[in-house]
């Protein structure tokens, strides 16, 4: 249940309205409806052979199969392409597939449809003959079905982002759906104010990928009670993924059993990506009571892949001989983020977005910020606290976030006579202490992050040293996840700006106006605005103007500028220093087949349909 | 005796009521609480959050809160646990086989060593067995249970595997999870199989429990056996000539085991509430893991399930021991 600070597989994104409609631009062929190849996934996997079984693993309890209330990484990981396909899903380099849809919605195949600046329609066409495990059929009905329970605030989504831009949903057919976006009214799908554009990421809806529900089955079961209900509890008995759950214990220890679903091939046969029936006899998923069991279990043979797993883990996991370790870096990034509003400890609730509090030395200061960046020694961090797997960052986009990252930005270098060069040219003066002083106040600042998190305390010594180098001094205050993360009306230490620097992660979407949208200054939180995402508090006009324009062009070649223009304002702004790409990483048995390691909101589980066990050849 | 018993029977409700009061006043102190879980989550709606608040009752003042969990008692409804969506009675239910099967056999292990262990070395006092006893009795004490879990995982299940590394049964060849229909079907059919494999699971975690355990008891029950082997009447028993055989099996050990049934009552109830560490290292699907998931998503009503019955537990048990004193005991009279 953690989000910013832990687990990489959970989709905690701080999405807003934003768009990524796959419009038209860039080379490349196309692929079924015509949507181009160069956004659509190359994924392929090999042909595997029927029959085995195999056995996944964690080290977190699974506390449901609720896939749409659950934001635990471990219902998510068993749910999700295992036991109830989605709609498209995205692979590796965050590039969709179709799963359950004949095409991915595009513009460029006429499935996504402008109206005007604050209106488009977005149409939802199901594969032919698709069922559901029972036999009977999945129809654009049950999809419907869906939405409308995800947008009842009973139901207790775990997200309704993007569901909440939907003004009305039109069935065409059995097969065909058009979600018309558009403005709504606050109460609307838990809006919380009214939406005057229903301009959205589509292919982000929830911001994991939508797996639609059986009517037949929930219909007749108020929304309230879904989360009670033995069909997320016990056993769904009726699903439309590759496998079906024959048995499931819940909690720590938990196990689930799944079974091939008979009616999976139904409709999609021949198709390009899942076009086959599910090759396993028996996929098992398996809880272990903590990380030391688990890997036990890799070394042991108990498990033939293991999730959840660290760069810390490595060397445990590199000796077992007859397992391959897999890393894979994705959406998730390690970064500081500058308080540049006022440090509001000691202020009352009602005053954190006022005058309250005093101004941090970031404030106005974007060559302190710069040189602070410049002077980190990333590549330390990454080769000590993450066995060089990691990935340093020298801007606010991931490598991963295709085709918007701007690969001519150079590799982080750490430059400190340069940081300090900046700081001369600032007015930072070195005083006798070492310390720097501007216009009669000192360098001195306080780090804040998570406590109790080892990784994190190794990260706060590398940086202190680092920035002790160029004359500042840092000393460190850090608090639980709980209070550190905690929302703006419970006083949590960053949604309420009682910090000047923190560290910690966060799980980016696949989108850049997610990015954009956390640095905007109608993000910064205050008593009006509590949810506001921008915990930085930076308010630069040419980034909230370029956000905007991200946020309405449709077009993808001059959406790809404008958010390289985004990365080289950020640069120059600098709201966040970025310390590192943060990895994932998976062991898995040599027999394992067509596994695809993953780091994003599909998770690694998405292609489960596809994994086989090599061993039975 | 009867009367004394139903007194006794009747005093345990108030007892009860005012631990379930205590436990669930307890729970609100705890900094956090269970809706900090969802407060993580930035992207659900407030009133998605506020919905599932509802659901859970915490939109009500304590008093209320408390009341109504206690009517569902009352009529058999242990309620809901927030996380897992399930009757606590069941996730209760579920977890207890693991955990009763686990904790019996480390407690009969760790007593049927530690009983005549103990008694031996208080007979031959300083003699080579005593002093080998109390050195491995000092060692089993001190080391902790997480280190000596993972060093018998690390050593009898990954570099020599000769036990498995987790959990109660091998579901790769049962193929469903223990004691569900299919794992009960299964096993009607495999019986021999089903067996062995479990005994084949229990023995490392068992072992981590009882090695402990036995340190502990067997000086216990020296120190008793020396107490009650010094005391006049076992002079004079022996004075009389009886042989020894029965001045110790007679007369001794029935005294000294006095004390150990205390103790033994009062560690009865934890049988039942598993062994957290050990449960977590094995990934033995038991109470003690179920308990410290709780305590850790503040799931308030699977919290005060599991604690209430504890204690009810305790109290039964205490009572037991008061009745089991005057049937070994005959100066003891509770008419």
């Amino acid at each position: 249940m953690c989000v910013f600070t832990c687990r990489t597989r959970i989709a905690a994104v701080l999405s807003a309205a934003a768009i990524a409609l796959l419009a038209c631009g860039g080379g490349g062929g196309t692929t079924g409806g015509g949507t181009k190849a160069a956004i659509l996934s190359d994924y392929s996997a090999e042909k595997g052979t029927p029959g085995g079984q195999l056995v996944f693993s964690d080290w977190e309890p699974v506390e449901d199969l609720n896939i749409i209330a659950s934001s635990a990484a471990t219902t998510q990981q068993v749910a999700q392409g295992s036991i109830w396909s989605t709609l498209w899903a995205f692979d590796g380099k965050n590039k969709p597939y179709p799963d359950l849809v004949a095409d991915v919605p595009s513009t460029d195949n006429g499935l996504v449809k402008k109206i005007d600046d604050a209106h488009m329609d977005v149409t939802i066409k199901l594969k032919k003959g698709l069922k559901w495990s029972d036999g009977s059929p999945l129809t654009a009905n049950d999809v419907k079905f869906t939405v409308d329970a995800i947008c009842d605030p009973d139901t207790g989504a775990s997200s309704q982002d993007g569901f909440d831009h939907i003004a009305s949903q039109e069935v065409k057919d059995a097969q065909t759906l058009i979600w018309h976006f558009g403005p709504n009214k606050k109460g609307t799908c838990g809006l919380s104010q009214d939406l005057t554009n229903g301009i959205y990421p589509y292919l982000l809806m929830g911001n994991t990928p939508m797996a639609p529900m059986p009517q037949s089955v929930l219909g007749s079961t108020k929304h309230a009670d879904w989360a009670r209900s033995a069909y997320f509890t016990k056993k769904p008995t009726v699903t439309s993924g590759p496998y079906m759950v024959q048995d499931f214990t819940p909690g720590p220890a938990a196990q689930v059993v799944l079974v091939k679903n008979p009616h999976y091939l139904d409709g999609r046969d021949g198709a390009k990506y899942f076009g086959h029936a599910p090759y396993l006899d028996k996929l098992i998923y398996k809880i272990y009571g903590d990380k030391s069991s688990q890997i036990a279990g890799l070394q042991n043979g108990d498990t033939d892949l293991g999730l959840d797993l660290i760069a810390a883990d490595l060397p445990g996991l590199r000796a077992i001989s007859k397992n391959n370790t897999q890393t894979a870096i994705g959406l998730l990034d390690e970064f500081l983020t500058f308080n540049l509003g006022n440090n509001t400890i000691g202020c009352e609730a009602q005053q954190f977005a006022g005058t309250c509090g005093k101004a941090t030395v970031f404030k106005d200061d974007p060559k302190l910020r710069q040189a602070l960046d410049l002077a980190i020694d990333k590549d330390t961090i990454n080769r000590q606290l993450v066995q060089g797997i990691g990935k340093p960052m020298n801007g606010l986009f991931v490598s991963s976030l295709e085709p918007y990252f701007d690969k001519s930005i150079p590799p982080f270098q750490r430059d400190v006579a340069k940081a300090k060069s900046l700081l001369d040219a600032d007015g930072w003066t070195v005083g006798s202490d070492g310390v720097r002083t501007k216009g009669g106040r000192k360098l001195e600042f306080v780090l804040s992050t998570t406590s109790g998190n080892p990784q994190r305390a190794a990260e706060e010594e590398q940086i202190i040293a680092s920035w002790k180098e160029v004359g500042a001094s840092v000393t460190t205050k850090n608090s639980p996840a709980g209070k550190f993360f905690d929302s703006f009306k419970n006083g949590g230490i960053n949604a309420t700006g009682q910090y000047d620097v923190a560290l910690y992660a966060n799980n980016w979407s696949p989108d850049p106006n997610a990015w954009c949208s956390t640095y905007v200054s109608t993000q910064i939180p205050s008593p009006t605005n509590p949810s506001g995402n921008n915990w930085g508090r930076g308010s630069d006009p040419t980034l909230d103007d370029l956000c905007k324009s991200g946020n309405q062009e449709v077009d993808l070649t001059k959406r790809v500028d404008i958010y390289k223009k985004v990365q080289a304002e950020a640069r120059q702004f600098t709201p966040v220093s970025t310390l590192y790409e943060r990895p994932d990483v998976f062991s898995l048995s040599t027999f394992f087949g067509n596994f695809v390691p993953t780091v994003n909101t599909c998770l690694a589980t998405c292609n489960a349909a596809d994994w086989y066990h090599k061993g039975k050849s | 005796m009867a009367g004394y018993i139903a007194r006794r029977a009747l005093q345990t409700l108030p007892t009860l009521f005012v631990i379930s009061l205590v436990l669930f006043v307890g729970m609100q102190a705890l900094p956090g609480g269970p809706a900090q879980a969802l407060a993580f989550n930035p992207r659900m709606s407030e009133a998605a959050r506020q919905a599932i608040i509802h659901r859970w009752g915490l939109d009500q003042p304590l008093y209320i809160q408390y009341f109504k969990w206690l009517g569902s008692m009352l009529r058999g409804d242990w309620q809901t646990s927030f996380f897992l969506n399930r009757p606590v009675r069941d996730v209760i239910l579920g977890k207890l086989p693991a955990t009763l099967m686990l904790m019996t056999t480390a407690y009969l292990l760790q007593e049927l060593i530690a009983l005549p262990a103990g008694m031996l070395a208080a007979l031959r006092r300083y003699s080579f067995f005593d002093q080998a006893v109390t050195f491995v009795s000092y060692v089993g004490y001190s080391m902790p249970t997480f280190w000596l879990g993972l060093m018998l995982l690390l050593l009898f299940a990954v570099e020599f595997p000769l036990f498995p590394v987790s959990g109660v049964i091998d579901i790769r060849m049962t193929g469903a999870p223990f004691l569900t229909a299919n794992y009960n079907d299964w096993f009607v059919h495999h019986p021999l199989d089903g067996i062995f494999d479990i005994a084949h699971h229990i023995v490392l975690p068992a072992m981590t429990i009882a090695i402990v355990g036995i340190a502990a008891d067997s000086r216990f029950i020296r120190a008793s056996m020396l107490d009650t082997i010094h005391q006049d009447f076992i002079r004079t028993a022996r004075a009389k000539g009886l042989p020894e055989r029965l001045v110790v099996l007679k007369h001794a050990l029935r005294n000294a085991l006095l004390p150990v049934i205390t103790q033994i009552a009062l560690t009865l109830p934890f049988l039942f509430s598993g062994a957290v560490v050990t449960e977590a290292i094995f990934s033995w699907p038991g109470m003690g893991q179920l308990f410290f998931q709780a305590l850790s998503a503040y799931d308030y009503p699977l919290l005060m399930g599991i604690l209430l019955v504890a204690a009810g537990l305790v109290v039964i048990f205490n009572l037991l021991a008061d009745i089991a004193y005057a049937v070994i005991d005959p100066r003891i009279s509770y008419a």
